[in-house]
């Protein structure tokens, strides 16, 4: 997961990677549980408004790159969930980068969308471009 | 957690933040809501800093 400091504090992205030590068994599982929770609650408190309302309805939200203003929509997950949107809001093709770990779907969406809307092309340096051509289907 | 009133917390919470930062993790706090920026150096006013591990292609 992520890692914060406050009163003034420090989130880390952390509390999946202390699963990796974790041991197994119902222990194991209810700290994933517990991690999934706080990841989905350090989500929430850093989405916009709109953001939120469209992630709690969809599973996905929308964000604007940073440098070329090109809006991607990041769904639920942890792997090639990231879409390109025209300009029109037509699909262009996936990207998939994530942040170093195995973390849960919030902090990775998280980490995802920090770095779209702050430094767009860094992210997109390291990141996977997946398209599917489309054929044209037969009536 | 740490107070800022604290001298010797504050320290710690720096000296963290380095360790953090040097070891590959970017730190953003929140500047809106929705909305955050990456700092480069510590700041003990920001009321949470949040790291994450460096960016792979998937």
């Amino acid at each position: 997961m992520a890692l914060g400091l406050g009163i003034v504090g420090v989130a880390l992205l952390l509390w999946a990677l202390s699963l990796v030590v974790a041991p197994s068994g119902s222990c194991a599982t209810a700290s994933r549980f517990e991690t999934n929770a706080r990841a989905q609650f350090l989500l929430k408190e850093w989405l916009s408004p709109e953001q939120r309302g469209c992630y709690e309805r969809f599973r996905y939200f929308d964000v604007v790159g940073s440098d070329t203003r090109t809006r991607y929509r990041i769904h639920h997950g942890t792997q090639t969930n990231i879409e390109e949107l025209s300009s029109t809001g037509q699909h262009v093709c996936k990207w998939c980068f994530v942040p170093y770990g195995d973390l849960v779907a919030g902090d990775v969406m998280l980490a995802q969308k920090i770095a779209l809307e702050t430094d767009e092309r860094s992210a997109l340096s390291v990141a996977r471009r997946s398209c599917v051509s489309m054929s044209p289907r037969s009536l | 957690m740490f107070d800022k009133q604290d001298r010797a917390e504050v320290a710690k919470a720096e000296q963290r933040f380095k360790e953090l930062t040097g070891a590959g993790f970017t730190a953003a706090v929140r500047s809106g809501p929705g909305e955050q920026r990456i700092i480069r150096s510590f700041d003990p006013t920001a009321e949470e800093t949040l790291f994450y591990p460096r960016l792979v292609g998937g």
